[in-house]
């Protein structure tokens, strides 16, 4: 096994990598930006290399930099984590030139299922299902034309490169399919620096429902069950769970035996997942792509089968083989998972930055919580504003969203905007409960982002509101500077959106 | 019992109007109510036992008994609110007409609607620009964003540069009026 080991990330990922290192007698060593000085996942590693620089360009998505540290500290692998180059062949491969075993699978696999289309072609080759679609084509190419008459519209142009909804847009209208073109691939030319787009055939209000996969150096590739994450927005999930209440046992059993199969072709090496889209009428389900990673929502998994995936990854990488097998695959009760992020669900999701003056997650029977950021910490433009993921688990679903709804109310974070209520405003809705949900869920529910606060809760927190204008000013002095303006524990001013907001708005 | 009175506006979760309210507080039980030109049956009055042990939050009961968890800390002028998982947000009505005032003269900038990095900045100082026109590419939120000129003008100065990191409010461009061109 190895001995010591980079987490090339930061925030709760990289914390939760350090906490599975740790338990296992390695030495996580941490990288830092210049925000990120004094960070949980920089004090829970063993040792810390800074990254000068502020910019995730300049740091977390410097491979020179990071080879670099790794080398400086003695390590003998990197975790990369998920985003920022967790599928990034070329950063495989300079571990790898320089003797350092990066725990994810080959760079060749990660640049074959970073290619959408040449994912797709490996999913027709497994004899799984996928969504048609026309080749790589350019704004006003005559096989683009084709293939709009044929299906219709709506329909989507998607990046060869992309992923996380970056470089994808729904095209309604024949006037508008040149734009929508020129401008997914002006978006991925910025993202991945690939601007090849193409087009594919637009599945209404699907469920997005995707398998675990582990594969070991040896041949053997078993599924993990499923995970169900179709409540999203903008493309992106916020609330994942297992089991997905959309599935049948033999629904479930072709879905994870077609994950299998595409991983296999792929010639698939350590933890990765393979994403579908399910049409709940039909039973139909078609491949998406396969993220040749760890993902953000993989906890829901672990507390189901109360496995460490993070574990599995290092031994696989390590060339062990993999002890578990198919039939020992057996889920135990439900789990959901909502991500907190600093956002304003009622103004369209919007970031917010600022200074957490108060942090305290809940705690109780069946919760997890993986977090990335502490009380006086600033949350700052430059990354993603995911604070933290709460995970409930309980035997049953009923009582697993139950868990989550009161952990959620009872989630003190002030200081930025966050989703916690949109959060809880899901969990408490009956369609949701029932498990009668799409991606299109927080579309058909306008309810849900806008704030619902009942007359007499208005009155009472006025009340409240004037009472504490009464009280001196308290514990929050902690984080003021001498001229006033609020800091973060990291010395930085934080900025407030909101406040700077409503001087001119911009179409 | 001491009595008080306050003007507050509330800006979040929903921005409304400055509302005047009285309060009279004695031994942990606070009454409040709104004074008048509130609309006819809505709630108005509340009367809470409040309990506060430590600095910056607290509990509150209601007459019919129903506990409920909140806290409380000051960003700036605004006094934020967390009351059983939810935020609101208020600020002192005068401070509020303060900021607006300024606002109304903060002139003709470009500004950043919502944080993000600069991807390209279309239009150079001294440009000639059309309403509408798209000036800078921004990236925010994993999606392209447009970001067009509020009227028509000259670029007076442009303030970012490709690459950078904006915050929301942040100004992108200076428009001068056409009829400053010559300036």
């Amino acid at each position: 096994m190895f001995s010591k080991v980079l987490v090339a990330n930061r925030g709760e990922i990289a914390v939760r990598i350090n906490q599975t290192l740790r338990a296992m007698g390695l030495a996580p060593v941490a990288v830092y930006s210049e925000p990120d000085a004094g960070a949980p996942h920089v004090n829970t590693a063993e040792q810390s290399v800074a990254l000068p620089g502020s910019t995730a360009e300049d740091t977390y998505l410097n491979i020179a930099k990071l080879v670099q540290a790794a080398r400086d500290s003695g390590a003998d692998a990197i975790h990369p984590g998920y985003g920022f180059l967790s599928e990034n062949p070329k950063f495989a491969r300079a571990c790898q030139d320089v003797g350092i075993t990066f725990i994810g699978p080959t760079p060749e696999s990660m640049a074959l299922l970073g290619d959408k289309l040449r994912s797709k072609d490996i999913a027709i080759a497994a004899g799984v299902p996928t969504v048609p679609s026309a080749p790589v084509c350019q704004p006003g190419d005559p096989a683009a034309a084709e293939f709009a008459e044929q299906w219709g519209f709506p329909l989507m142009v998607k990046a060869a490169a992309g992923g996380g909804g970056r470089g994808m847009r729904l095209v309604n209208r024949r006037q508008d399919l040149d734009g929508d073109m020129e401008q997914a691939s002006r978006e991925a030319q910025a993202a991945f620096g690939d601007g090849r787009v193409f087009l594919e055939r637009y599945i209404a209000n699907p469920r997005h429902v995707e398998f675990q996969v582990l594969a070991d150096a040896h041949g053997h590739t078993i599924h993990l069950g499923e995970r169900e994450c179709s409540v999203q927005r903008r493309h992106q999930k916020i609330i994942e769970e297992t089991p997905s209440p959309a599935l049948t046992p033999e629904l479930r059993q072709r879905m994870g035996n077609a994950a299998v199969a595409l991983a296999r072709q792929a010639g698939y090496v350590n933890a990765g997942t393979v994403e579908f889209l399910l049409d709940p009428r039909s039973g139909d389900f078609y491949f998406l792509e396969m993220n040749a990673r760890l993902q953000v929502e993989h906890p829901v998994t672990e507390a189901v089968l109360g496995l460490d995936l993070v574990e599995w990854q290092l031994r696989i990488a390590n060339g062990e083989p993999l002890t578990l097998q198919q039939a020992d695959i057996a889920p135990r009760g439900h789990a959901v998972e909502c991500r907190i992020y600093a956002e304003d669900p009622y103004r369209d999701f919007v970031p917010s930055t600022g200074t957490l003056l108060r942090w305290r997650p809940p705690s109780g029977p069946g919760l997890r919580l993986d977090s990335g950021v502490g009380e006086g910490r600033g949350v700052s433009i430059y990354y993603d504003p995911m604070l933290a993921k709460l995970i409930a688990w309980a035997h049953t679903r009923e009582l697993s969203l139950r868990r989550m709804e009161v952990a959620l109310s009872q989630f003190l974070a002030m200081g930025v905007i966050t989703n916690i209520p949109l959060l809880r405003a899901v969990m408490q809705h009956a369609q949701f409960r029932r498990g009668e949900y799409d991606t299109g869920f927080l579309e058909w529910n306008p309810a849900v982002t806008r704030s619902a606060a009942s007359d007499e809760t208005r009155t009472m927190a006025r009340a409240l509101a004037a009472w504490a204008a009464q009280q001196p000013v308290g514990m929050d002095s902690r984080f003021r500077g001498n001229d006033g303006v609020f800091r973060g524990s990291d010395g930085q001013e934080s900025v407030n959106p909101w406040r700077s907001a409503g001087q001119r708005r911009l179409p | 019992m001491t009595a008080n009175q306050g003007e507050m506006r509330e800006t979040y979760p929903d921005a409304g109007e400055a509302y005047r309210y009285r309060t009279e507080a004695a031994e942990g039980s606070l009454t409040f109510q709104l004074d008048g030109g509130v609309a006819e049956g809505s709630h108005t009055a509340i009367t809470l036992d409040i309990e506060s042990r430590e600095a910056g939050e607290g509990l509150c009961r209601t007459e019919s008994g129903r506990t409920h968890h909140f806290a409380w800390a000051w960003v700036g002028p605004e006094l934020h609110l967390w009351l059983d998982g939810a935020l609101h947000v208020f600020q002192r009505a005068e401070t509020r007409r303060r900021g607006r005032a300024a606002g109304a003269e903060a002139s003709e900038d470009v500004l950043a609607p919502m944080p993000g990095a600069v991807l390209e900045v279309l239009v150079a100082e001294g440009d000639r620009v059309e309403r509408n026109q798209t000036v800078v590419l921004m990236e925010s939120m994993k999606m392209e964003l447009v970001i067009t000129a509020s009227r028509s003008g000259v670029v007076r100065r442009v303030a970012v540069e490709a690459g950078q990191q904006v915050d929301r409010g942040m100004r992108l461009l200076e428009l001068a009026p056409e009829s400053d061109a010559a300036d």
